[in-house]
């Protein structure tokens, strides 16, 4: 597709382990669309979170390349371009000594867009979005870890970014939190129509969420098979759990992921 | 209202453990000095000591005083040091590898060793004791906060490559604060080096100084007088420690 925003073209990558050179990333070609939904799935240890490290430019892949709106990605991504990507971590990684509006002002702060974007609407904005405007002078250990992880996701989005990228942001929550999050991040995304990276460990989660889901072999990680979730945001908000499209498919999904483990 | 109250009932639940335990010991002093009969120049009573601290403060003022501003300026001295220097070995890992063995070195010398040849060269004057004191426990400083800098969290580290932020902006968003506690750990044990330093630097030459008055009383065995000196000295470590936890607790609230 032309109007890919984020492409990888065959990346290859490659650590120095005790026991040799051991390759983590084989070949990876993705497409990402503009205000598509992108969930990646892979075996724990199979390398996924190096790709998505990869794809937002925090790391440099060995072989092939990453495109941004067709421009290659440089090896160390300045300021202005590590700016369209927004995003979120694994364990929430607010800085404790700031409070909730602090955190999520960083950004702007570290980017230079505190005048360019209006830092202070910008963040109320942001907050409100999330829900956490009330709570916007607590300080992170005031938070439970669901209202914790929406304030990472203001934070990454403050920036306006072109991607939001998510690297298993809700893995350490609850059934219940993680189900609810995953609500938040569904509306989040249908208001804004970012585009989304995730990585999960969760088929559910995938299915929800994802508008694609790839599926990575065990390490060194291949494209092992790519789904299509062809329900509307409607149809996901509602009963599409007993759809018995949706259930093939979450079939199919789990064998797979099981057959890989 | 109730929130201050609370604090004040947790202070004084606080402190009144170790204030029961010290009045027992003076107790327990004060009774065997006493039933023993053991004179005052061997082992002085506490009340003789209490009698000497009340009796000498007027004397001694000008000592407490050049001890206690050699302490001042010698520890703010140390941390200016130890602090700037931490920060330079971390900033320049080059500068760094080449720098430690020597900062390790420094730390192992008891100073004791050092001060009669420093003070062949310096003289028995003020600046000799306030490097003695900045030798003594800028080291312990440097090395604290140079552990706390080079172990910032791994994942704090990688929020900052996701801004792509500087050197000097890593510094400031996170590094120093997530180094804090090493920090303070290292301005608490270089309070103590401080004292020691300065005690030993007075103890080994010159005529001023509460330390040189504790040789002073010794000579003539003296030992109450002696002992009411080192009350003298406990207290200015005392109050060093107590300011710099206050200060650490009021910026690490948060962590």
């Amino acid at each position: 597709m032309a109007d890919a925003v984020l492409k990888t073209k065959k990346i290859g990558k490659s650590f120095d382990t005790n026991k040799g050179i051991k390759k983590v990333l084989d070949d990876i070609s993705i497409d990402v669309d503009e205000h598509e939904f992108v969930c990646i799935m892979g075996p724990s240890g199979c390398g996924k979170s190096t790709l998505i490290r990869i794809m937002e430019g925090i790391e440099s892949p060995d072989t092939g390349q990453v495109l941004l709106e067709n421009v290659p990605l440089p090896k160390r991504p300045e300021k202005s371009i590590q700016k369209n990507f927004g995003i979120v971590f694994q364990l929430d990684n607010l800085l404790e000594w700031k409070t909730v509006y602090k955190n999520t002002d960083l950004p702007l702060a570290a980017f230079h867009m505190k005048d360019k974007m209006n830092s202070q609407k910008r963040v109320m904005e942001m907050l409100q979005l999330v829900g956490l405007w009330d709570f916007k002078d607590c300080y992170p250990k005031e938070l439970s870890g669901g209202m914790k992880q929406r304030a990472a996701i203001a934070r990454a989005m403050v920036t306006d970014p072109k991607i939001l990228m998510l690297d298993q942001p809700f893995g350490a929550l609850d059934a219940i939190t993680r189900r609810m999050l995953n609500v938040e991040l569904l509306r989040i995304w249908n208001e804004t129509k970012k585009t989304c990276v995730m990585i999960t460990n969760n088929v559910e989660e995938a299915m929800y969420l994802g508008q694609r889901v790839i599926v990575l072999s065990k390490s060194p990680a291949k494209i092992v098979e790519e789904i299509k979730i062809p329900f509307s945001y409607e149809e996901k908000t509602g009963d599409v759990t007993e759809n018995k499209e949706y259930l093939s498919i979450r079939g199919k999904l789990q064998g797979l992921i099981r057959s890989l483990d | 209202m109730t929130k201050s109250k609370n604090k004040v009932v947790s202070a004084i639940n606080l402190m009144y453990p170790p204030v029961i335990l010290i009045v027992l010991l003076l107790v327990v002093w004060q009774t065997v000095c006493t039933a023993n009969a053991i004179s005052v120049w061997m082992l002085a009573k506490p009340t003789d000591i209490f009698t000497a601290f009340a009796a000498n403060t007027k004397e001694l003022l000008p000592d407490i005083w050049i001890t206690y501003s050699n302490e001042l300026i010698g520890y703010v001295l140390a941390i200016v040091v130890g602090l700037a220097l931490a920060i330079l070995l971390c900033a320049f890992p080059l500068v760094g590898a080449a720098l430690n063995p020597f900062i390790i070195v420094v730390c192992c010398i008891p100073m004791i060793s050092l001060v009669p040849t420093l003070m062949l060269v310096l003289g028995l004057g003020r600046s000799v004791k306030i490097i003695t004191i900045v030798v003594q426990s800028f080291p312990i400083i440097c090395m604290n906060a140079s552990t706390g800098i080079t172990n910032v969290d791994p994942t704090r580290l990688e929020l900052m490559q996701s801004l792509k932020a500087t050197k000097a902006e890593q510094f400031r968003y996170c590094i120093l604060k997530d180094a804090l506690p090493d920090i303070f750990t290292g301005l608490k044990l270089g309070a103590v080096m401080s004292m020691i330093g300065g005690v030993t630097a007075e103890m080994t030459g010159g005529n001023s100084g509460l330390g040189s008055r504790i040789n002073y009383y010794i000579g003539f065995s003296k030992s109450s007088e002696a002992l009411s000196c080192v009350i003298y000295i406990i207290l200015l470590g005392a109050i060093l420690y107590a300011v710099v936890s206050a200060i650490g607790a009021h910026l690490m609230k948060h962590h």
